[in-house]
C-alpha cells in the first residue's frame, strides 16, 4: 500500500509541477534557514566543548562594589593563583595568564603580528592542548621557550619545520620554539597563536607581587567532584584575609566555563544575567517561525488543490479505502515532499554556509555523517512532513465519496476559512520580523550617530612600538609637516576602551564611606585636539608635559560628583601621597559602554613609553595618499616594525557587533519569511484565479474592465494582509519595547515604522498576486466558457 | 427453489434538505433484489434512481426505513462498517468511469485489492486475469487519459469485479459511450451476471435495460412499475 501511496505522490507532484515547485522550494528555503540557525545554536551551545576538562574549568571573577553598583571583572592579583592552589582544597591547577594580545614576530624577513598570551605551564594540562611537536613536560622549562599554534607556526615558517627554531619578538627578544600545538576551534574561548611562560612576564612586572593590583587572569581546574561552593566560600574573602583586611575592594569567585558564553553578563548588583542564551532563544524561535511559515505554504497549497484531488479521494473511498488509510496516504505524500525539500535544503545549506559563516564570523560546518546533523534532518523532515501534511490529510480524507465522484464542489467554507487564517498567520509573522528588523536597525543607527563628545572620523590609530616613543616629537612634527595631518595625540589605550581604573582618588568633601571607581587614561597634550574633545572648563595639558605632570583633566561626570556645577578647576585630587591639580574639565564623551552615560574618568599626563598614536588627518584630503605618507614617516623613524593601523570609527563600529549580528540575522530571516510567504501567496492567487476563471469570463463578457477585475481579485488578499498587520503591530511593539528596554538610550518606536512595514508587506503581496490576477483578467473569456 | 434476497429495502424515505426547502427524493420505497439477479432501474431524470443506487451501495444514508443486505440490517452502519461491507461485497461502475488519472490501468484495477490487503503476487495474478477477461491487458501500463471511452469503461468494470464482489452497481454504464462500446460493456455485465454476480444498473436506455432480468421503473421517488425483461 505504501508503494501505491508513494507512486501516487510522485505522479501528483509531477502532474502539478508548478505547485510542487512552490511547495518544495518554499519548504526547502524554510528548512535551510532553520538549519543554518540551528547550526549556529549548536555552535554556541557547544562552545568550549573541545576542552575535555570543560566541566572542571573556571575563571576567577572579581566582584567590586563602588557607590552602590557592583562590577564583575576577570582581573585578579598576581599572587592569587599560586596561593589558592596550595591552600584551597579542591583546586587542581591555578594558572596565571595575561589576556590575548598582539606582538610583533620576526623570522628572517617575515614580520607579522600574532596574538597570544603569557601563562603558567599547567595551562597545557588544563586546556588539554594537543601537542603536534615537542614535549608537553619540557615545553615551558625555560623562560625563553615559546609554544606556537599550528597556524601560528605555519604563518611564520611556512612549510619549514619550526621546532627548535628561533623567533624574534618585538625586534628585541629571542625565543626558541619548544612545541607546536594543534589549533583550537573557532568556537572556543581561547584562540592564541603563541604561549610564553608566565615567568618571563613576571620578571618584568613588579606589581605582580601586590594583592591590591588586579592585572592578570586566573584560570582554575578543580579536582573531579570538587565542592565548588566550598571553594567559593574560601575564595570570597581570600584576598582580604590574606592581607589582614588591608585589601577589601574585591571578592573573588569561580565562574564555570560552561556559562562563559551562554551567560557571563552581570547586572548592577553583580547578579548573573543571560549572555548569548538570549540570542540563542530568540533565533531558535525565529527558526521555528520560518519553518511554520514554510509548513503553512504546504498546507495552503495542498488544501487549495484539494478539489483536483476530490475525485481520487472519492473513488478510493468507493473501492474500499478507509479514512485512516487516506490520512496515511496524504501524510505519506507530504513526507515524500518534505524529504525532497530536505534534500534541496541540504544543497542550499552547503551553498549558503560560507557566506553565512562570513556574516556571523564563525566556522559552522555541516556534516551529514554527524549523528546530530543526520538526526536533525530526519526529525525536521518528519516534523514538517507530518505537521504540514496533517491538515490536508484530515481535510481531504473527510470528503464525502458520493459528492466527489459526482463532481460536486466541496464546501469551501471551512477549508477556505482555515486557508485564509493560515495566510494571516504567515503574514503576521513576516510583518513582525520586518518591524523588528527596522527597529533594530534604527536603534543601532541611533547609537552610532549620537553625539559622542568627540569626532571619530578621519582618525587613525597605530601602536607606539620599538623606538617610536623616543622619536615622538620628531614623528609628530614630520606628520604635521606633510600638510595632510591635522593633529597627533598619544594615549595609553584607545579612548573607546578605557579599562584601567581605580577607586583610590580622594578629594575634599568626598564621603569617606563612598568608594568611586574612576577610569584612567594616560594622554599627552595632543589627544584633546586630535580627537576634538571639547573643554567644559579650564585648559588642556601644556605642551611641556613634564612641567604639567601633576595636572589632570577630568570628565564632566567626575567634575559633577566633586561639585554639583562641575566647576572644579584648580581643585586637588589626591591619590595616596600624590596630589593632582584639576587643570581642566572635558565635556562628557562616550567610552567603554556606548549605550550608557559615561562613568567618571580622568586623564593623567602620559609618562609611559608605550601606547597609541591617534592621528587626525585633514578633511577632504586623499586618504590613501595620506596613509602612505604617514607609513613612510613612521617606518623611517622606527625601522623593522610593520605599520599597522586602525580607523577609530572601525573600532567604534566593532562595539555594535552583537547588535549588528542580531540585525543581520533578523533582516535575512525577515526576507526569507517574506519570500516563503510570497511563494505561498503566489500559489494561492494562481489557484483562486483558476477557480474563478468562469466567473471572471462571465463578468468580462458582461463588461467588466481588466483593472476592475484585477482589483476584485486582489481585494480579498489585501484584506488578509491588512488583518495580518493589525495583529502583527501590537505583537511587534511589545516585543521591541522589551528589547529596547535593555538600552539606557534608545529610540522611541515611531508609528511610521508600522506604516512602512505594513505598506511593504502589502506592496510585495500585490506584486506577487497581481501577475496572476492580470493573467486571468486579460484571458480570452470565450476559451474559458467553452472549456466549462 | 427460488434464490434468496440479497437486497431488501422496506419503507425507504430519503430527503434532501436545504435551509428552506425539504425535497423528498425517495418516498416509501420498497424493493428487493435476489442473489444472481440482473435488475435495471429506469425513470426520468430526478426520479431518484441514482439516489437509490447510492443508498444500495452505502455511499449515501437513508433517512427512514430498513435496508437488509444478505439479511443484515445495514441502514445504521457507521462509515467504517460501510467501507468494510463495500470493499468486500460491492463493485461500482459509473457513467463517467471515475478512474484515477494518476494511476495506470493496472494500478486502477489493483486498487480494491490493495485496500483488502491481498498479497502483491496474488494481486498481480487477479488483476491480469480480469484484464484479460475485459480484453484490455495490452493497455495495462497506460494511463486513463490515453484510452478511449469504451476502454476506460472496460477498465472500470474490471476494477469493479476484481475483488469478486457479490453485487455490481452500475450507474448508466453506457451513458458516455457510443453504441458499439456500449454493447461491449453490456455484454461484459451480462457475462458477469451469468457467472453469478448480482447486478443493479441504473439506465435511461431501453436497449440496455433489455439485458436485465427485471426492470424497476420509478417516478418521483417511488416505484411505479416492475416488469420482467424479455431479453435482448
Amino acid at each position: 500500500m505504501i508503494k501505491n501511496f508513494i507512486k501516487t505522490a510522485f505522479r501528483n507532484l509531477w502532474k502539478t509541477k508548478g505547485y510542487s515547485f512552490l511547495n518544495i522550494f518554499g519548504l526547502a528555503i524554510g528548512i535551510a534557514a532553520a538549519a543554518l540557525i540551528f547550526l549556529w545554536v549548536e555552535n554556541q551551545l557547544s562552545y568550549n566543548d573541545n576542552f575535555p576538562n570543560k566541566k572542571d574549568i573556571y575563571i576567577v571573577k572579581s566582584k567590586q562594589t563602588y557607590d552602590g553598583a557592583t562590577f564583575v571583572f576577570e582581573s585578579t592579583p598576581g599572587p592569587l593563583a599560586q596561593n589558592i592552589e596550595k591552600e584551597i582544597p579542591g583546586i587542581k591547577h591555578a594558572v596565571r595568564m595575561t589576556w590575548n594580545s598582539p606582538m610583533l614576530f620576526s623570522v628572517g624577513d617575515n614580520n607579522l603580528f600574532q596574538n597570544g598570551l603569557y601563562a603558567d605551564a599547567t595551562i597545557t594540562d588544563v586546556l588539554s592542548l594537543e601537542f603536534m611537536e615537542g614535549d608537553r613536560k619540557t615545553a615551558f622549562d625555560k623562560v625563553d621557550n615559546i609554544i606556537l599554534s599550528e597556524s601560528g607556526a605555519k604563518k611564520l615558517f611556512g612549510n619549514q619545520p619550526a621546532l627548535g627554531k628561533t623567533v624574534k619578538i618585538d625586534n628585541k627578544e629571542l625565543y626558541i620554539v619548544s612545541a607546536i600545538t594543534k589549533d583550537l576551534p573557532k568556537n572556543s574561548s581561547y584562540n592564541f597563536q603563541w604561549l610564553i611562560p608566565f615567568k618571563k612576564f613576571e620578571s618584568t612586572q613588579d606589581w605582580l607581587t601586590r594583592w591590591d593590583n588586579n592585572g592578570i587572569q586566573t584560570l582554575i581546574q578543580v579536582e573531579d567532584n570538587a565542592n565548588v561552593d566550598q571553594i567559593n566560600k574560601q575564595l570570597m574573602n581570600y584576598v582580604k584575609n590574606r592581607t589582614n583586611g588591608e585589601v577589601t575592594f574585591s571578592q573573588n569567585l569561580l565562574y564555570p566555563m560552561e556559562r562563559w558564553v551562554t551567560h557571563n553578563r552581570f547586572d548592577n548588583s553583580g547578579n548573573e544575567i543571560e549572555g548569548s542564551l538570549k540570542n540563542i532563544r530568540l533565533f531558535s524561535i525565529i527558526a521555528w517561525i520560518v519553518l511554520l511559515i514554510a509548513c503553512i505554504n504546504f498546507m495552503n497549497l495542498a488544501t487549495a488543490r484539494s478539489e483536483k484531488r476530490a475525485k481520487e479521494v472519492g473513488m478510493r473511498k468507493v473501492v474500499g479505502a478507509s479514512r485512516q488509510s487516506l490520512i496515511g496516504q496524504f501524510l505519506a505524500e507530504s513526507l515524500v515532499l518534505a524529504s525532497i525539500s530536505s534534500l534541496v535544503a541540504i544543497l542550499f545549506v552547503y551553498i549558503c554556509i560560507r557566506p553565512f559563516n562570513t556574516m556571523i564570523g564563525q566556522d559552522l560546518q555541516v556534516d551529514l555523517f554527524k549523528p546530530i546533523h543526520l538526526a536533525f534532518v530526519i526529525i525536521i523532515t518528519l516534523i514538517c512532513g507530518l505537521f504540514a501534511g496533517s491538515y490536508p490529510a484530515f481535510f481531504l480524507s473527510a470528503f464525502k465519496p458520493l459528492s466527489t465522484i459526482k463532481g460536486a464542489k466541496q464546501k469551501a467554507g471551512t477549508g477556505s476559512l482555515i486557508r485564509k487564517g493560515l495566510v494571516v498567520l504567515q503574514y503576521t509573522a513576516s510583518v513582525v520580523l520586518i518591524i523588528c528588523t527596522i527597529i533594530i536597525y534604527q536603534q543601532i543607527q541611533h547609537n552610532k550617530n549620537k553625539d559622542l563628545g568627540f569626532d571619530k572620523s578621519q582618525v587613525l590609530t597605530t601602536a607606539l612600538q620599538g623606538d617610536m616613543a623616543k622619536h615622538l616629537p620628531l614623528i609628530k612634527n614630520q606628520l604635521i609637516a606633510t600638510g595632510l595631518v591635522e593633529q597627533v595625540g598619544v594615549s595609553d589605550v584607545s579612548i573607546l576602551n578605557i579599562y584601567n581604573n581605580t577607586s583610590g582618588f580622594n578629594w575634599e568633601g568626598k564621603d569617606p564611606n563612598k568608594s568611586i571607581l574612576i577610569g584612567m587614561l594616560r594622554a599627552d597634550e595632543g589627544l584633546v585636539p586630535a580627537l576634538d574633545l571639547k573643554m567644559f572648563d579650564g585648559r588642556n595639558f601644556h605642551t611641556n608635559l613634564l612641567g604639567d605632570s601633576t595636572s589632570v583633566l577630568i570628565n564632566e561626570t567626575l567634575a559633577k560628583l566633586i561639585r554639583k556645577d562641575g566647576h572644579v578647576v584648580g581643585s586637588i585630587l589626591n591619590y595616596g601621597e600624590e596630589n593632582y591639580t584639576i587643570a581642566g574639565v572635558v565635556k562628557n564623551f562616550v567610552y567603554n559602554n556606548v549605550y550608557a552615560d559615561p562613568d567618571p574618568m580622568l586623564f593623567i599626563p602620559l609618562v609611559r613609553e608605550s601606547g597609541l598614536l591617534n592621528i587626525r588627518t585633514k578633511a577632504g584630503i586623499d586618504l590613501p595618499q595620506a596613509i602612505q605618507q604617514i607609513e613612510k614617516i613612521i617606518v623611517k623613524n622606527n625601522p623593522g616594525f610593520p605599520f599597522d593601523y586602525k580607523f577609530l570609527d572601525e573600532t567604534f563600529n566593532s562595539k555594535f557587533q552583537a547588535e549588528l549580528f542580531i540585525q543581520q540575522l533578523s533582516s535575512v530571516f525577515a526576507i526569507i519569511s517574506i519570500i516563503i510567504s510570497c511563494l505561498g501567496l503566489f500559489g494561492l492567487a494562481a489557484f483562486a484565479t483558476e477557480q474563478r476563471a468562469k466567473e471572471i469570463s462571465i463578468r468580462k463578457v458582461l463588461g467588466a474592465s481588466v483593472s476592475g477585475l484585477i482589483q476584485m481579485l486582489n481585494r480579498e488578499f489585501i484584506i488578509l494582509i491588512g488583518i495580518s498587520c493589525i495583529i502583527a503591530f501590537p505583537i511587534a511593539w511589545i516585543f521591541m519595547h522589551k528589547w529596547l528596554a535593555d538600552y539606557a538610550h534608545h529610540i522611541t518606536i515611531s508609528w511610521t515604522v508600522f506604516v512602512l512595514s505594513g505598506l511593504t508587506a502589502i506592496v510585495i503581496a500585490l506584486l506577487t498576486i497581481s501577475s496572476q490576477a492580470f493573467k486571468a483578467a486579460v484571458a480570452n473569456p470565450t476559451k474559458t466558457l467553452r472549456d466549462e | 427453489m427460488s434464490a434468496k434476497n440479497m437486497i431488501k429495502i422496506t419503507n425507504l424515505q430519503k430527503y434532501y434538505r436545504t435551509e428552506e426547502v425539504e425535497t423528498v427524493a425517495l418516498n416509501n420505497l420498497n424493493i428487493h433484489v435476489k442473489e444472481g439477479e440482473f435488475v435495471a432501474v429506469m425513470g426520468p431524470s430526478g426520479c431518484g434512481k441514482s439516489t437509490l443506487l447510492n443508498i444500495i451501495g452505502l455511499l449515501d444514508d437513508l433517512d427512514e426505513g430498513s435496508y437488509l443486505f444478505n439479511d443484515i440490517e445495514v441502514a445504521k452502519f457507521k462509515e467504517r462498517g460501510r467501507s468494510d461491507l463495500r470493499k468486500h461485497n460491492i463493485g461500482f461502475v459509473f457513467q463517467s468511469f471515475n478512474l484515477i488519472d494518476e494511476l495506470t490501468v493496472f494500478e486502477n484495477v489493483e486498487l480494491p485489492l490493495v485496500y483488502t490487503n491481498v498479497p502483491a503476487a496474488e494481486r498481480k495474478k487477479r488483476v491480469e486475469e480480469v484484464l484479460e477477461k475485459v480484453q484490455i491487458m495490452h493497455r495495462r501500463n497506460h494511463f486513463p487519459q490515453q484510452l478511449s471511452g469504451g476502454q476506460q469503461q472496460r477498465v472500470a468494470v474490471a476494477r469493479a469485479v476484481v475483488n469478486n464482489p457479490k453485487l455490481i452497481l452500475a450507474d448508466e454504464p453506457t451513458g458516455n459511450l457510443d453504441s458499439n462500446n456500449g454493447n461491449e460493456v453490456m455484454q461484459l455485465l451480462t457475462e458477469l451476471n451469468e457467472a453469478g454476480t448480482t447486478i443493479v444498473m441504473v439506465t435511461h436506455s431501453e436497449h440496455d435495460a433489455k439485458f436485465s432480468d427485471r426492470i424497476i421503473r420509478m417516478l418521483d421517488g417511488q416505484v411505479i412499475m416492475e416488469t420482467t425483461s424479455l431479453g435482448s
